[in-house]
């Protein structure tokens, strides 16, 4: 039993992790209609700059992260405006392998400036454990659940009470009558990337902070892929179900059955996910009549 | 027909499939025994790959070696011209990068993984061109398979032996071992030879290995089933990065476990990821001595960096493993030169079969690499070292299976 709650609250940790990296992918995907395979990067970028901030400019906690909001807006900005805008009107695998050659860009500039070597930096989350129904959970976990709960909760707020969320989800639905209600299109989209790389950069320090802050922060970002395709392309909510769901499904699968199956399980869930629901669990079903 | 969003499921999932997918010539570079050409060899290096984070350090290594080496007179004279590519740990690229260093005329090669080292093993030994790499795999060790492979360490599998007679002596003759390894041909090279070294020597000890999921922000997964098994010991062929993020779940779940790092992990980074109270205590099989260890082939490294205003503090043990890698081999080609041969793919052989020990000043292992027309395991010995107070500190300096 002990075991199994050890496992449970890693897989949630990991999950809500996930859940943060794929809600950025959900943004752009709903307000632009941009598949961005750079998310993993994202989170890449988001871990170094905080540690840019944290250890190399030695900024006190706040402003390294207010550094790294900044700097993460910033480059979220500047990919809509320089990379992905021009590409408005393409066809959607032109502008998957623009996303994929972005990711490649991050991924060289990110060891052009810091190497390839893991990067230490101080604990952020109490390192401590405690005992829960007789497991041994590191407080960190369970801060990073509690602080993912807490961001995917707020931007749930922001999307459904505030101005820029209401205008974010008409672009979504509409962008013709979004237009004809005033509603600047292009503000929308370079926000829609702001809030995605904002939301990339908080699951990358996480990241980095219970595991390490080196390349590998890239390759767990891609497995936002199978929680987007299991929680649906378009779905806030379905971020949240299909990041738990794959994070405890890896976790699982590594504890009780084997390390090499965890590895494929996601992608052997998102293919049969993709068999019988093609939209996802929560995805908009759209049926066009010919 | 399909809706926008299922086409571009459908889409997005192909390309996210093609994504995890991806994730003899000339002499001009020996010559003459009297030339005064420069050696021409090529680097296949890791920079940014999978396991750039050793294998940048140890095309520093190798890099610096040949400056040094240059600076001082060169190889008889003769200046060593290498050229370094990145391949990025991908066997493709390195099986284009080899072509491009056959069509340039290169006498010997430098590489580094185990997967392409062994695809590329039959083409060397074709084209006569003197391998050395970063990959310790066994079966590189046998010139009746791979007669152009050198191998400048003690085998994986070699430092597995002396991980599991270290673990019998440490256990009292009695335990279980859990074998964490990368899932690719460098992770699974010596875990069979490790289970057949347990029942050569008839070792009470419990073996079982398990492959560690790649891009994993943790392993308790893998140490659950560990500690089913009952296994009090972790040897782990990886890398640094998984190791020490192991070492982390083991400190945050107050197990009582100890890691035995082969050759990879068994280096400064894993101490400085893992932190160093979480990676106190665990034992690394690393057969090439850190400079801390302040071994006498130590002397040229550490008067280099300190001629080229780098502080030797900073430079970790996979720099150390590249300097002495391309060392046996440029003292391959000054035996071969002094010998007054033609320098030439088959010549570096012979003379590096022929040639007697290599000092290494006790930097590796037992102090010397020797090979033979009968084996080309340049040692079988390695140091023993525990992580304490942040620092490698040897325990064992020779120590052989």
């Amino acid at each position: 039993m002990s075991n199994f709650i050890q496992q449970l609250i890693y897989g949630l940790a990991d999950g809500s992790i996930l859940a943060l990296a794929a809600l950025g992918f959900v943004l752009i995907y709903k307000a632009t209609g941009v598949i961005n395979f750079a998310q993993g990067e994202f989170l890449l970028v988001g871990a170094y700059m905080f540690y840019t901030a944290f250890v190399v400019f030695n900024l006190p906690l706040l402003l390294a992260v207010v550094f790294g909001v900044v700097v993460a807006t910033v480059i979220g900005v500047l990919v809509e405006r320089l990379i992905l805008r021009p590409m408005v009107g393409e066809n959607p695998i032109s502008i998957i392998m623009v996303t994929i050659g972005l990711s490649m860009l991050l991924n060289a500039l990110v060891q052009a400036f810091y190497g390839t070597s893991p990067k230490s930096q101080p604990a952020l989350l109490p390192r401590s454990s405690i005992e829960v129904l007789g497991a041994t959970v590191p407080l960190n976990r369970i801060f990073a659940v509690v602080i993912a709960a807490i961001v995917l909760t707020a931007f749930t707020i922001f999307f459904r009470k505030s101005r820029h969320g209401i205008a974010m989800r008409a672009v979504a639905d509409d962008q013709q009558a979004a237009m004809t209600m005033g509603i600047s299109v292009r503000r929308i989209f370079a926000m829609a990337w702001a809030l995605a790389a904002i939301s990339a950069l908080i699951a990358g320090v996480l990241l980095g902070d219970i595991s390490a802050v080196d390349q590998n922060v890239a390759a767990f970002g891609l497995l936002v892929f199978p929680v987007v395709i299991l929680g649906g392309l378009d779905s806030v909510p379905g971020t949240i179900v299909g990041g738990l769901t794959v994070g405890l499904l890896t976790q699982f699968t590594a504890g009780y059955l084997d390390g090499g199956l965890a590895t494929v399980i996601p992608y052997i869930a998102l293919v049969l996910i993709l068999l019988v629901r093609p939209y996802g669990i929560f995805g908009e079903i759209r049926i066009e009549r010919v | 027909m399909f809706g926008k969003s299922r086409s571009v499921a459908v889409a997005l999932a192909a390309t996210t499939a093609l994504v995890l997918s991806a994730c003899g010539g000339d002499d001009g570079g020996g010559g003459d025994a009297d030339s005064d050409e420069p050696i021409n060899i090529g680097i296949i290096a890791d920079l940014t790959g999978a396991t750039g984070d050793v294998g940048t350090p140890y095309n520093q290594g190798m890099l610096a070696y040949i400056d040094w080496r240059n600076g001082d007179g060169g190889i008889e004279g003769r200046e060593i011209a290498a050229e370094s590519n990145d391949y990025a740990y991908e066997v493709p690229q390195a099986e284009s990068l080899y072509k491009q260093y056959v069509n340039d005329g290169v006498v010997a090669i430098q590489g580094w993984g185990t997967g392409d080292t062994e695809a590329l093993s039959g083409s060397v030994a074709k084209d006569e061109l003197p391998f050395m790499s970063g990959s310790f795999a066994e079966p590189l060790t046998d010139p009746e398979e791979a007669p152009y492979n050198f191998v400048v360490a003690p085998t994986y599998s070699d430092q597995m032996r002396v991980a599991l007679n270290w673990i019998n002596e440490d256990s009292g003759g009695s335990g279980e071992v859990a074998v964490f390894h990368n899932d690719s041909p460098f992770g699974l090279a010596p875990v069979q030879d490790g289970e057949d070294w347990v029942a050569e020597k008839g070792y009470d000890l419990g073996y079982a290995a398990y492959p560690m999921p790649g891009g994993s922000a943790n392993y308790v997964g893998l140490l659950s089933q560990a500690q089913s098994q009952g296994a009090k010991y972790i040897v782990i062929q990886n890398v640094a990065s998984p190791a020490a993020l192991v070492a982390k779940d083991i400190a945050a779940q107050g197990l009582d476990m100890k890691i035995v790092c082969l050759n990879w992990c068994a280096n400064e980074l894993f101490i400085d990821s893992a932190g160093a109270e979480a990676a106190e205590g665990h034992i690394l099989i690393q057969p090439f001595a850190p400079l801390t260890a302040e071994k006498p082939g130590h002397e040229p490294i550490t008067e280099y960096l300190e001629a080229e205003g780098t502080d030797p503090e900073t430079i970790g043990t996979s720099y150390v493993q590249g300097w002495y890698a391309m060392h046996a081999m440029a003292e391959g080609m000054e035996a071969t030169l002094v010998e007054g041969n033609d320098l030439s793919g088959a010549s570096i052989k012979e003379a590096l079969e022929t040639m007697g020990p290599i000092d290494t000043g006790e930097v590796i292992g037992g102090g010397s690499l020797e090979f033979s027309a009968d084996s080309h395991r340049g040692t079988s010995s390695t140091g023993v070292y525990q992580a304490q107070d942040g620092k490698m500190v040897e325990l064992e300096a020779s120590a052989t299976p």
